[in-house]
């Protein structure tokens, strides 16, 4: 039990029950150690069956070569018994045609047949009507037993010699056999003559044939009865043999080989060989246990032998299973190993092709560990660089909702990624650009459009709208069909506003550029005005313009905010200087663009006036200009331009450009009052207006 | 001259132009009513003053003039933009009322207040 659950891994044995018993054996039969086993098997089991089937038909040759030795030898045997009566006979044949016998000459024929006999054991006999007449056992001249019977007779026949059974002889008194004749003496009686041989003569002549010892050896008369047999002659001669040799006798037998069982009890092989002369069968027997002795002691040890090697080869077997099935189960370590990335080491198990497996897979759990390393990094780079990127990456899935989202996306509209995953692209989309956005995506989705570029407002998480610009690029497998789409959202709310504030500061250039032409044109068509000699009006018009410019300038290095007070007057002044003396004084006030430009076009009006008539046009005359803030809060500005040492100032006839600029101009545009008088001492000009408006605030 | 005599409201916060536009407008014959250089200004002489029509620049000081051109259109007083825009304000309330963009030309202002006239 404790096998099977060795063979079969970890079935309970009632599974193991409940199976049929094919797939009981298909299991059994896939291990190593069963098939070596069973190898061991199919070889051995054929060898050890040929083996066996060698040793019976050895044992079968030798059962036919022994049956033939016994059978030639009880033919030879019967050729010598028959020799023997050839003898016999040939002495009969001499004494039965002996004239002494047929005259009836007894004492003489004695003589003469106690002569004659040569064989050991024989004698004759003659008988007449009455009895014994000749009897050469005897002493000549013994008295010779009467007949008691002529039973003896019957068989015998003139001419003819008769070989008889076994019998016990009178005189004698043992078991003899005799060749028997009749004739028919001088006087037509009838005699009976017969040469006799003692049993035991015949058993000698067995003896004498030197049949191995433990074979058996014997000589049976027509009547089955055992004449002569090598062994144990006393036992059994004059008994019958076995019962089927009697029948085989009787029945007339010619030869055969046989197994039989001998009168002593041994089971034997035997042969018989009949002598058609004499009708006696001479049998040689071989104990059985000759024969099949070896053989069986042969199959015997080839049994053992076989047991031995089936048992020791399959225990070899299973061994050499195990030592190589335990190596190839390592092997089952090593690739699981590999399975789990963890390093596998070659081990040597002394087997050669699982050594190699091994090594194949030591070597691919580097390889794929190496690239596995190189992928995790590669991944992590991949990662690392989606996730740290400035731009919002997210991969969106064909239902439009996110499957990740890097740091930067989750910035953009002030979600974590939790709230992000599983929501629709679009849920922060402003409505305006709601349309769009999912029209293009439904298009990526049906492969009509790999990538598009659109721009949407969307709600940040704290309320505010921004503007993106997103780029979504579909990732198709090799079929074509949409796996999903990466998007990347550029956050252009502040691009956008800065375009807007483009635009807008184009749009205010292109209207400062329109009025400053506004004012070039009207400064024109002032200075052309009237009957001015055109190099005059030219001059004034230059003059003007570069007054004009260099406020401009001032402002531009102020980035048009504002420039301080003393700047505007410097510059008016600064075409103007000579050897003249300028005066300024005043605290310091950041002018606004517009009051700046006004008030420098209205020095340089100042300053014209004053270089073509007032104190600029005298050497010794003198300009000087004060400001200062007064009023509550000090919310008034004053300026005050004063002319000294110049010729003699006359009022002018007529308001002309300059002045009215002066005077009207400058003063609406500064929502003030300018007052322009000319005392005789120099031009005076003061100019009050709110410090806001100067300000430009 | 159709012009001739009528009463004029100039909004401009441009000294120079104001200067030169109430030179054109006087050499035209037209009356001057006031020049407002500032909104507050502006609005007052708007309510109050008789005006035929008026020239209005549109940005003043940052600010929009719309205020005042809302009063003319309430007012029924006919009146032009001038702006240094590049685009017209023709939208809304204001579809209609002619543009000037400058720097115009005399004509072109001539033109603009005929037109005007002839609308109203």
């Amino acid at each position: 039990m404790t096998w099977w659950r060795e063979h079969v891994r970890g079935e309970k044995l009632s599974v193991l029950k409940a199976r049929d018993p094919r797939t009981l054996a298909r299991s059994w039969l896939s291990s190593l150690r069963s098939r070596l086993v069973l190898l061991t098997l199919a070889v051995l089991v054929p060898a050890l069956v040929a083996a066996g089937i060698a040793v019976y038909a050895g044992y079968l040759n030798d059962r036919a070569e022994v049956e033939k030795h016994l059978q030639e030898t009880s033919r030879a045997l019967s050729l010598v018994v028959d020799r023997q009566f050839g003898q016999a006979e040939a002495l009969l044949w001499a004494l039965s045609t002996s004239s002494q016998l047929l005259a009836k000459d007894y004492p003489a024929f004695d003589a003469r047949a106690r002569a004659a006999i040569r064989i050991p054991g024989t004698w004759v006999l003659v008988e007449d009507e009455r009895g014994q007449v000749i009897n050469t056992l005897l002493p000549p001249g013994s008295a010779l037993p009467s007949l008691g019977n002529r039973d003896h007779w019957r068989g015998a026949a003139e001419g003819n010699v008769r070989i008889s059974n076994l019998f016990m002889g009178i005189v004698a008194k043992r078991p003899a056999v005799g060749l028997d004749t009749l004739i028919t003496a001088a006087d037509g009686s009838r005699l009976f003559v017969s040469v006799i041989t003692r049993a035991d003569t015949m058993s000698q002549i067995l003896i004498d044939q030197g049949l191995p010892q433990t074979w058996i050896g014997a000589i049976i008369d027509r009547n089955g009865t055992v004449v002569a047999r090598n062994r144990d002659a006393d036992r059994f001669v004059g008994q019958p043999a076995t019962p089927e040799n009697v029948q085989r006798a009787r029945s007339g037998v010619r030869q055969g080989v046989w197994e039989s069982v001998s009168l002593d009890g041994i089971p034997t092989v035997l042969a018989l060989s009949r002598s058609p002369g004499s009708g006696w069968s001479t049998i040689v027997a071989v104990p059985q246990s000759e024969i099949t002795g070896p053989a069986r002691r042969t199959a015997l040890v080839l049994a053992a032998a076989g047991a031995l090697l089936l048992g020791g080869g399959t225990a070899v077997a299973w061994r050499v299973g195990r030592s190589i099935a335990a190596p190839i189960a390592d092997l089952t370590f090593d690739a699981e190993a590999l399975g789990r990335g963890v390093p596998v080491v070659a081990r040597t198990s002394g087997m050669l092709e699982v050594d190699r497996v091994a090594r194949a897979l030591s070597a691919a759990s580097t390889e794929l560990r190496e690239r596995e390393t190189a992928l995790q990094a590669s991944e992590e780079r991949l990662r690392a660089t989606q996730e740290n990127a400035p731009v919002a990456i997210a991969e969106i899935g064909r239902d439009g909702r996110f499957l990740s989202v890097n740091e930067a996306r989750c910035r953009l509209t002030g979600h974590t990624r939790d709230e992000l995953i599983g929501q629709h692209f679009a849920h922060v989309t402003a409505p305006g650009s709601l349309d769009d956005d999912l029209a293009l995506f439904a298009r990526h989705v049906a492969g009509e459009v790999d990538t598009y570029t659109t721009e949407s407002e969307f709600t940040h998480k704290d309320g505010h709208q921004g503007w993106a610009r997103v780029t979504s690029t579909a990732i198709r497998n090799d079929d074509g069909v949409f796996r999903y789409a990466v998007r990347v959202v550029e956050d252009i709310t502040e691009r956008r506003a800065a375009d807007r504030r483009q635009k807008l500061l184009i749009d205010e250039l292109n209207h400062r550029v329109k009025n400053t032409l506004a004012v070039v044109q009207s400064i024109a068509a002032q200075s052309f005005k009237g009957e001015r000699d055109p190099k005059d009006a030219l001059q004034a018009f230059q003059g003007r313009l570069l007054a004009l410019s260099e406020a401009h300038n001032l402002l531009t290095r102020e980035s048009w905010e504002a420039a301080p007070i003393e700047r505007i007057v410097e510059n008016a002044l600064q075409p103007f200087r000579g050897s003249n003396h300028f005066d300024m004084d005043g605290p310091m006030i950041r002018v606004g663009p517009k009051a700046a430009v006004s008030l420098a076009l209205a020095f340089h009006e100042l300053c014209t006036n004053a270089a073509k008539y007032g104190a600029l046009s005298a050497p010794q005359g003198h300009v000087r200009i004060t400001w200062f803030l007064e009023g509550e809060a000090r919310s008034v500005f004053r300026l005050r331009w004063e002319e000294s040492g110049g010729p003699e100032v006359r009022p002018p006839t007529r308001s002309g450009f300059g002045s009215r600029l002066v005077e009207r101009g400058l003063a609406a545009e500064l929502g003030g009052t300018v007052a322009l008088r000319y005392p005789a001492s120099g031009v005076v000009c003061e100019i009050v207006a709110p410090l806001v408006i100067i300000e430009g605030r | 001259m159709q012009l001739e005599g009528k009463r004029v409201l100039i909004v401009e916060d441009e000294m120079l132009v104001a200067m030169t536009l109430e030179d054109t407008l006087l050499d035209l014959g037209m009356t001057i009513v006031g020049t407002a250089m500032h909104l507050a200004p502006a609005i007052e002489l708007a309510r109050v003053c008789e005006i035929d029509v008026a020239v209005l620049d549109i940005n003043l000081h940052g600010g929009r003039s719309y205020p005042v051109a809302d009063i003319m259109l309430q007012r029924g007083i006919p009146f032009i933009f001038a702006t240094g825009y590049g685009h017209a304000e023709g939208t809304g309330a204001y579809a209609g009322i002619p543009v000037l963009t400058k720097p115009y030309s005399p004509a072109d202002l001539v033109g603009a207040l005929i037109k005007v006239f002839k609308g109203s």
